[in-house]
């Protein structure tokens, strides 16, 4: 059960909101770890991958605000230059999404990226983050839009660059 | 349904996320209304222009060794407040029984065949089935818990650990050694069998905290700008 159905998910998840693929797996066998210590206070009132989940966004968020600025934009920096070199347009796409979802707010990252790339349903994600629906609904709609403005403008200023 | 109605809807509708009553009235008003297709149009059109940026995010896969990892960090936090542990009745009774200091000595060696019951009891299945033999590149060590994580009874192997867990508790450990037996047992299936546990330090009371989702970290919005971070 858990820890072979869920291990790939969790540690995407985790490298979806981190980046980074050595904080994602550290993260994920935090989070399992905590799931599985902490087993007695599952309750079972929601499924128990929502529950790994919420401890899996609850690490990673922590992580971020711990990191130091400078120290994740040089790597970032760094990243990118190797990407541009090795790995072509589709490095570039990524980059471009990551730097996007970057300026979005963490509530509105989060609900994106468990709507879009773990394609989680309205339910399923207020499971996790603990809020209502109607928040979800709303958090999603705000992401999209400040996303798709967010990506607009920076294909602008790629055009003024060429 | 009118069209006011319809714009409130929509959005959901485009999502797949509508009852499939409301879902048909829907439909039927869509038929006859070219403004409200038109904007059913442009919401499937923006959302799959940002679905389909974040499906360049990479996927990527955990380390072989990653279950080998989880279990080794298991045993040793193990150890919650004695009110967080669900009484079970049976194991209730031995501990009662077990706590007369006649019964001390008795009590660990049935405590022992108990453990070995269970632990063949977990194993014993699973070498008997030949189609579940572990994946290539898999270095996970046999073990109680790695056993319960392959059973497909999600439900079952939660209850599992429970047991385990509350058996952990009634072992004798001190207070704060939680699943000590349990790191014991991990360790006899990965090497060989040691004369003695290893002791486990005790943890400070300071681990025993709440747990992290109760932190609130994502229920208010304003606790987490992204203005302090990269
Ligand atoms: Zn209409």
């Amino acid at each position: 059960m858990p820890l072979r159905r869920y291990r790939d998910r969790v540690v995407n998840l985790a490298y979806h909101l981190l980046r980074s693929r050595e904080d994602a797996e550290d993260t994920a066998q935090e989070a399992f770890t905590q799931a599985f210590s902490a087993i007695n206070s599952f309750r079972g009132e929601s499924q128990f991958w929502t529950w790994l989940y919420r401890i899996t966004v609850n690490l990673c968020l922590h992580r971020r605000r711990r990191a130091k600025p400078c120290e994740s934009l040089d790597e970032q920096e760094q990243n990118d230059a190797e990407e541009h070199t090795d790995a072509g347009a589709q490095a570039v796409t990524k980059l471009m999404v990551e730097r996007t979802l970057d300026q979005l707010s963490a509530p509105l990252r989060v609900v994106l990226i468990l709507r879009e790339t773990h394609d989680l349903n309205y339910e399923e994600i207020a499971a996790v983050l603990n809020i209502p629906v109607g928040t979800v609904r709303s958090r999603l709609s705000a992401a999209r839009l400040k996303f798709r403005q967010l990506w607009q403008d920076a294909e602008n200023e790629e055009e003024q660059h060429r | 349904m009118n069209c006011r109605e319809m714009k409130r809807h929509l959005p959901d509708y485009a999502e797949g996320e509508i009852a499939a009553a409301r879902a048909a009235e829907i439909e039927a008003h869509l038929a006859v209304c070219a403004a409200c297709r038109a904007r059913l149009e442009t919401l499937h059109g923006e959302r799959h222009s940002v679905r389909r940026a974040l499906q360049a995010l990479p996927r990527i896969q955990a380390s072989p060794d990653f279950e080998r990892r989880v279990l080794e960090a298991l045993p040793e936090r193990m150890a919650l407040p004695q009110r967080m542990v669900r009484p079970l009745s049976l194991f209730d009774r031995l501990d009662a029984v077990f706590a007369r200091p006649v019964c001390k000595l008795l009590g660990s060696s049935v405590f022992g065949l108990l453990c070995g019951l269970l632990i063949v009891s977990l194993l014993a299945p699973r070498s008997l089935s030949a189609g579940d033999s572990p994946a290539p590149g898999d270095t996970t060590a046999p073990s109680v818990l790695a056993a319960v994580s392959e059973g497909t009874d999600e439900v079952a192997a939660i209850r599992q650990l429970r047991r385990l867990y509350a058996l952990g508790r009634r072992s004798g450990a001190a207070e704060d050694d939680g699943l000590h037996w349990l790191h014991h047992v991990e360790k006899v299936g990965k090497q060989a069998p040691q004369e003695k546990p290893p002791r486990l330090q005790s943890l400070p009371r300071s681990n025993k905290k709440e747990p992290p989702w109760n932190a609130g970290i994502l229920v208010s919005p304003s606790s987490s700008s992204s203005g302090s971070w990269c």
